[in-house]
């Protein structure tokens, strides 16, 4: 009897190995591609910040020209802001039903929050904002809309890694703010790309629960 | 001690649920080669193992057309994720429950 049990016990280690093992891969496939998304966002954040902070008249140290350091920092956001399209677009494929609908009206949300605030920061500089205020509110604002969403996405998936970063993303905002026009380029550039990449491989690895749906015992 | 629940307790069939029930809300369903590329499975494979979990009314399949292609959809049945979680809990019995 004894050797039947600890057969039994040492098949169900295994199974259970396996479960985990395939509830990982599965995890980590699903969210590769917002893994990757950060990834780029966090470089966009990085070259695109720091060359503001390189730019003549705009961050501290005098680099680049004024023009060539918004090109590249345009150019930065319009490829971060492609790839965060098509990755909405190819994310879920394959998978429908309500979780695919909660994740069009998520992703609607960052485009209408986005339009939003720059809408309104237009309105803010036809209204007399001066140019250095615009400095600091256009980063800040945005910043802030990408932590509330990541707030949201983190509350709606269980996500507490995501709900994480919301609140990083939120801090730097402020922080860089405080910190004040040119110094708030050089937060965006360092402390927003290093959060970013530490989710991106906490992600990948799936070593903290994503989407927890299930509790742990007592169901 | 029961027995563990021998439609599941397969490696295969443990694969396919574990899966069906990570990446599955409650009322989504699933194109067969999503899942197929989830699983590191051959076609023939997943139907195989896929036919016998529909036959316990743990899964179900629905032909569909994407466009003119014909495609499947497979799903987890409330019936297949009770199951799968009583499978969990008894592992977890029989691990000494603390997990």
């Amino acid at each position: 009897m004894s050797t039947d049990d600890s057969g039994t016990r040492a098949d169900a280690e295994r199974m259970y190995d396996l479960m985990q093992s395939q509830r990982r891969s599965t995890q980590s496939r699903l969210l590769r591609g917002y893994a990757v998304l950060l990834v780029v966002w966090a470089a966009a954040w990085a070259i695109g910040f720091g060359a503001l902070w390189c730019g003549h008249d705009i961050g501290g140290v005098d680099l680049l020209p004024t023009a060539v350091a918004w090109i590249v920092f345009g150019a930065c956001m319009v490829v971060a802001i492609v790839w965060s399209i098509i990755t909405g677009v190819r994310s879920g494929a394959g998978i429908r039903g309500r979780s695919r609908f909660q994740g069009m009206l998520y992703g609607w949300s960052w485009t209408i929050s986005m339009v939003g605030t720059w809408l309104l920061l237009v309105g803010l500089q036809r209204a007399g904002l001066p140019d250095e205020l615009a400095a600091l509110i256009y980063p800040g604002a945005f910043a802030l809309i990408v932590g509330v969403l990541y707030l949201a996405g983190g509350a709606l998936w269980r996500a507490p890694v995501q709900y994480a970063l919301g609140i990083v993303i939120i801090a730097v905002a402020v922080a860089a703010t405080f910190m004040g026009t040119p110094f708030n380029f050089l937060v965006y550039a360092i402390a927003g790309p290093i959060a970013m990449l530490i989710v991106a491989v906490l992600l990948v690895r799936g070593l903290l629960p994503v989407e927890p749906r299930r509790e742990p015992s007592h169901d | 001690m029961t027995e563990l629940d021998p439609v599941i307790h397969a490696p295969a069939r443990l694969r396919i649920m574990t899966t069906l029930d990570e990446a599955l809300g409650d009322g989504d369903e699933i194109a067969f080669p999503a899942l197929q590329k989830l699983l590191d499975m051959t076609p023939g494979n997943l139907t195989t193992h896929l036919a016998k979990l529909e036959a316990a009314g743990y899964v179900a399949s629905t032909k569909t057309f994407t466009g003119r292609r014909p495609a499947t959809l497979v799903t987890i049945t409330p019936a297949g994720r009770a199951a799968f979680r009583a499978y969990r809990t008894q592992l977890l019995e029989l691990l000494g429950g603390t997990r």
